[in-house]
């Protein structure tokens, strides 16, 4: 009966908070994306870009927080290739996401080979830890407080959020719908560039080719299972970050790890289809904004 | 509104637009239009569907570019290039689709863009007073953390207003203000833009009914086909003349009908009901019959039920109760295949979202609905050599211009894509024909030509159900016309014997016939004139 | 009206033939900088390259082999666009549909060629289609968006496809998790045995065929049968399509079904043909996400996927080939060049929309 003292553990916990957090910050980053009615399924690939960077940089630098920063200017680049796509050129934004993911697959594999020759890069340094975490992981709680005034109490995180549900009423009192998702979607790109750059340089300390292994999806899932709202996001990456802990620590009898791995996303399914609540995306997701005349 | 009243050719207006073009593709939308407005009065803009009302008000409020002409506002020539710049001047617009976001409140939906905020937080407090204190001035109340998706098209349209009083317009623009409210809701917008204009503002407001144009304004503007017609004093001017003004068309309505001919009983309804999803009910126990030769109009201002009552007559949507019984057979609830196997054709409302696939071939668009009828296919394929001869056929007896049958449906123009509507239907011979609004937004040949085939049809022994807000158009071609308001038949006459008028006053509402003699009427078991 | 039907012809050759081939060519270019960047000539990489696809029989024959799965994957996201559906989860049906037809292939092994070889490519196909209909169903019934629930299901179903291979059809001493391998009587038979001037001992084999007759028969499944009119209109106008007594439900829940089986036998070119003969999950991965690249550029018509198909067996192949001669160029170039014709492509129609409409608007 181990396993059940096992998943009351102090050492369960603390391996819970570093699972999630890149989790968390990519479903942070779907939502500022997605209240602006962008959909961004790129966050997978923008996770890798920013693992590959922050490695990069850090081990050339010497300075992990050069080399996170460097994870936050790839998310960013990554992103903004997004919103040209998808917003400047109307592309449908679930392409130019699955395009930017096979980007990122082919482009961190094959610099990693021409920089250092082999598929694997390990990271020399990383950020001296705080009470035995990461400085990235209070860092990401303040960004999460910081996210929630900013998007419910600041005016243009209320405009953020009226484009994602209105375009035509935003544009209609002179507020620019582009410009307006050009933030959305540089924001989530910066903070799951962000993610990417934890991923590698703090929590793994290496860099392996597609190490973001699904985590930009679970994001997405731990953003609809949280309602759209940066607190249940948090929750949601939580559980899904509880579930992957347990998946390396311990076994269950009877449940297999495949099972635990399947959760995340049997979880967003039963939320999609109102099983578990009903949850309302922004209503101009995936919409293009076409002005008249 | 004495004191607005001045000559035609009064100075200085506050805002006048002049030769304004705006040319769509495929459509000349503004044909230079010439426009003013004078400081202070209500101006109502009149016209038709599709007449180019909207296109000039979205001119003038920026949020289309005009390709010629040129706008002054107190006689300096300005640019006004987008919405923000209308605001500049004092414009503001409620848009005939409200510019509300449903999960924000009130408050973050009136001041969106115009934000209260300090260092770029928002002072939601302040909002909420300045926006209590607007609607005080004109006259009702509001709760400003209410989200809009909680309330009703009246409140919604009222936020509208304020959202526009909110960033100090001086001019307020409302596109068809009245088509989606209640009598009730409508009085009290009257009462509103009473108090706005006693207020010193300016109205300008886009309609078709031309009562609210005798209640409201003090001078119109009729537009018809892209271009202005006129401009009127209200008191020098009557409905009648502006009726004439806006259609431009009246001979052509006098269709030729001869003297009906009935025969046996087609269709028997009886105790229709249809429930929407918060279970209110849109069509609510109405019965009615129709013999073959007869044409049975049904007559009412847009979303009393009538769209919910011929979708679930052909099949598209459902009644929660009632009966539907074609000659011998049970058709309540068919589905649409049933429905055309029975021998009733439908002509849709709308034309490009239900009527025809735009992206389909004309060929493609003449089976629509009729593609599973042995004629055209076997279990598993298309007979597309019949497909290609019914086409070819049709094109030819209907006269719809084509560059080809294989030619896509959306390349047709509008008169062109009804006729093929149309034509699909007839060409289908069906013994009843549910027809809606046969003829919105086509061209005068067009219509003819639809109407004239409606007349043979009825001529040959088929049954017709029409319905249409053209009163003009119900009442030339229906032997017998029902009244609908709320769901609910509100009186049934001969269309012989009544007039516009009278069916106005049925179809708000204002007046109603007994409701069991509407019954018998509708069912035909009485004479109209009891 | 004949420049109505001038602007038709303008809009298929600037849609589905200079879009594509500009997006290609842009492909090329980058790829080529990158190249010069490494200190390696393009122009002898990249002819290389043809000459390694194009060069010899044998050449074409690998290309061959290398484009089959793709076409299914495509297939599979481009059949669900006719019906106005976004399938993209091509990956996990291909999974199901893989796992599907090996499960066969290494059960009912008594049977003879072609009764269980056929037999297979049921199973694949049905496995897929179960894998996509359940997102066609969960749209139907419960309003749940198709692209949300098919990128989870990919996941799913890479999960259960593991669990299934390492807990029940797996022998604990092999080193990396696989099935038994097929019977024979499911081979795939190789093309040099249907095409006796085509060079033995290469993988590509009957499955390329197959491909090809299928492409035929989705156009005249599309065009000419009644289903495909009823899931054409459902895809261009579903409120028209309610109107002409068309079941929006289950034509949606069919056409997901459809796709799904389309993926589920994209792997039949690994497992069946000339081979391993097992399923080996990790060889497969990223087979169906590509298919969207490749349905896309093929402009979702099945010829072009064919097309389309075979450019990305062309990278594919040759990658894996002209490394031996440029092995300071990473084969991952071809991946690169793969995501950035699917980001210019789409740019590039929205250009070619944006002129066609102004072309239009001038009159």
């Amino acid at each position: 009966m181990d396993w059940i003292l096992e998943i009351f553990a102090v050492s369960t916990l603390l391996a819970t908070i570093r699972m999630a957090l890149p989790i968390s910050l990519a479903a942070l980053g779907g939502l500022f994306s997605e209240s602006t009615g962008v959909i961004n399924i790129a966050l997978e690939g923008i996770i890798l870009m920013g693992a590959f960077a922050g490695t990069i940089v850090t081990n050339a630098t010497g300075s992990p927080l050069l080399g996170l920063l460097m994870a936050i200017a790839a998310g960013l680049g990554m992103a903004l290739i997004h919103a040209i796509a998808s917003v400047t050129f109307k592309a449908n934004h679930i392409i130019s996401g699955v395009a930017l993911n096979l980007f990122a697959t082919g482009a961190t594999f094959f610099l990693a080979l021409v920089i250092t020759g082999g598929s694997q890069i390990s990271v020399e340094n990383s950020l001296p830890k705080f009470l035995g975490l990461s400085p990235v992981i209070y860092v990401t709680v303040a960004i999460f407080f910081l996210s929630g005034f900013f998007l419910y109490r600041t005016r243009l995180g209320l405009r953020l959020r009226a484009t994602g549900e209105h375009m035509a009423a935003v544009d209609s009192v002179g507020i620019s719908v582009t410009k307006m998702r050009y933030i959305g979607v540089l924001i989530s790109g910066a903070l799951a560039g962000l993610g990417g750059g934890y991923l590698a340089i703090e929590q793994a300390n290496f860099f392996t080719k597609g190490m973001s292994a699904g985590r930009g999806y679970i994001g997405l899932a731990s953003m609809i299972f949280g309602k759209w709202t940066p607190w249940g996001a948090a929750g949601a990456a939580s559980l899904f970050g509880f579930s992957q802990a347990l998946q390396f620590r311990i076994s269950i009898p009877f449940v297999p790890d495949e099972f635990l791995q399947m959760l995340p996303y049997l979880i967003t399914i039963a939320v999609l289809v109102g099983a578990v609540g009903r949850a309302t995306p922004p209503a101009e997701d995936g919409n293009h904004f076409i002005k008249e005349g | 509104m004495a004191e607005n009243t001045r000559s035609e050719k009064a100075p200085d207006p506050l805002i006048r637009m002049e030769g304004i073009t705006k040319r769509f593709p495929g459509v000349l939308a503004s044909d230079s239009v010439d426009f003013s407005v004078q400081e202070g009065e209500i101006h109502a803009l009149v016209g038709e569907n599709g007449a180019g009302k909207t296109t000039l008000m979205k001119i003038l409020y920026g949020i289309y570019s005009k390709d010629t002409g040129q706008i002054y506002f107190e006689d300096e020539p300005v640019d006004i290039e987008d919405p923000k710049a209308a605001n500049e001047f004092g414009i503001g617009m409620v848009h005939q689709h409200f510019m509300l976001v449903p999960p924000l409140s009130v408050v973050d939906n009136i001041t969106l863009g115009s934000e209260i905020a300090h260092r770029g937080i928002l002072d939601r407090e302040e909002g909420k007073k300045r926006i209590q204190e607007l609607a005080s001035d004109i006259g009702f109340d509001i709760d400003p953390e209410a989200r809009i998706e909680e309330l009703s098209v009246g409140v919604r349209q009222r936020i509208e207003i304020l959202k526009v009083l909110f960033r100090e317009a001086e001019v307020l623009i409302l596109d068809e203000p009245t088509a989606v409210l209640t009598p009730q809701e409508v009085e009290s917008l009257y009462e509103i833009l009473n108090n706005l204009q006693e207020q010193g503002k300016t109205i300008i407001f886009i309609t078709h009914k031309l009562n609210e144009v005798m209640d409201l304004a003090d001078r119109v503007t009729v537009m018809r086909d892209g271009k202005e017609v006129g401009t009127k004093e209200i008191e020098n001017t009557s409905k009648k003349e502006l009726a004439n003004m806006m259609v431009g068309r009246e001979v052509l309505l006098r269709v030729e009908k001869k003297e009906a001919e009935l025969g046996e009983e087609l269709i028997r309804t009886e105790n229709l009901t249809v429930t929407n999803d918060e279970g209110k009910e849109i069509v609510n126990d109405i019965s009615f019959s129709i013999q073959e030769g007869e044409v049975f109009g049904i007559a009412g201002v847009q979303g009393n039920g009538q769209t919910e009552l011929i979708e679930a007559l052909t099949g598209i949507d459902e009644f929660s109760s009632g009966t539907v019984e074609v000659q011998e057979s049970d058709l309540t609830n068919a589905d649409g295949r049933e429905i055309r196997e029975e021998g009733i054709g439908h002509i849709p409302e709308d034309r490009l979202d239900r009527g025809m696939i735009t992206d389909f071939t004309v060929t493609e668009n003449f089976v629509l609905g009729y593609h599973t009828f042995e004629r055209y296919s076997n279990r598993l394929f298309l007979k597309l050599r019949e497909m290609d001869a019914h086409a070819e056929e049709a094109v030819e007896e209907f006269d719809i211009k084509t560059p080809s049958i294989k030619t896509l449906a959306e390349s047709l123009s509008g008169g062109n894509q009804q006729k093929l509507i149309v034509a699909r239907e007839l060409s289908q011979q069906p013994k009843l024909l549910v027809a809606a609004q046969p003829t919105r937004g086509i061209d005068v040949g067009a219509i003819e030509f639809v109407h004239e085939r409606l007349m043979e049809e009825r001529a040959r022994g088929k049954g017709l159900l029409l319905v249409s807000s053209e009163l003009d158009e119900i009442i030339s071609l229906s032997d017998r016309i029902a009244v609908i308001y709320e769901g609910e038949f509100t009186g049934i006459f001969d269309a012989d014997e009544t007039s516009k008028e009278e069916l106005g006053v049925y179809m708000t509402g204002s007046k109603r016939q007994d409701e069991e003699k509407v019954r018998r009427k509708a069912l035909n078991q009485v004479s109209l004139r009891e | 009206m004949k420049s109505e039907r001038r602007s038709e012809l303008l809009f298929n050759v600037l849609m589905n033939g200079v879009a594509p081939i500009v997006a290609i060519l842009i492909a090329f270019a980058i790829g080529g900088i990158v190249i010069i960047s490494l200190g390696t000539n393009p122009l002898a990489f990249f002819s290389r390259m043809f000459s390694l696809n194009f060069g010899t029989l044998r050449g074409v024959s690998q290309m061959i082999y290398r484009a089959t799965p793709y076409f299914f994957t495509a297939m599979a996201l481009s059949f669900a666009f006719k019906a106005g559906l976004f399938n993209i989860g091509a990956e996990g049906q291909m999974f199901i549909g893989g796992l599907a037809l090996a499960w066969v292939g290494f059960t009912f092994t008594w049977l003879p060629f072609p009764i269980l070889f056929v037999l297979c490519l049921i199973a694949g196909f049905l496995g897929g289609a179960l894998w996509g209909a359940i997102p066609g169903y969960l749209k139907v019934k419960r309003g749940a968006h198709e692209v949300i629930t098919t990128i989870m299901l990919n996941f799913i179903a890479i999960a259960l496809v593991q669990y299934l291979v390492q807990n029940h059809f797996m022998n604990p001493e092999w080193g990396i998790p696989h099935t038994p391998s097929v019977a024979e009587g499911a081979y795939a038979p190789s093309l040099d045995k249907i095409i006796p001037w085509f060079p033995s001992g290469t993988r590509a084999n009957i499955m390329f065929l197959v491909a090809i007759i299928l492409a035929g028969l989705t156009l005249v499944l599309l065009n000419r049968t009644k289903l495909g009119y009823e899931i054409r209109a459902t895809g261009l106008n579903p409120n028209s399509a309610e109107y002409a007594g068309i079941n929006i439900s289950s034509r949606t829940v069919m056409t997901m079904a459809i796709s799904g089986g389309f993926a589920g036998m994209a792997t039949a070119n690994f497992i069946l043909g000339p081979g391993s003969h097992y399923f080996l999950k990790s060889e497969y991965g990223g087979i169906g996400f590509s298919g969207i690249a490749v349905g896309l550029l093929g402009r979702n018509n099945p010829l072009g996927i064919i097309l389309a198909a075979i450019l990305f067996g062309f990278l594919e192949n040759g990658a894996l080939g002209v490394q031996l001669y440029f092995p300071n160029v990473p084969r991952q170039i071809v991946e690169i060049m793969q995501a950035i014709i699917l980001i210019v492509l789409v740019i590039v129609l929205e250009l070619a929309r944006k002129f066609l409409k102004r072309l239009q608007k001038r009159g």
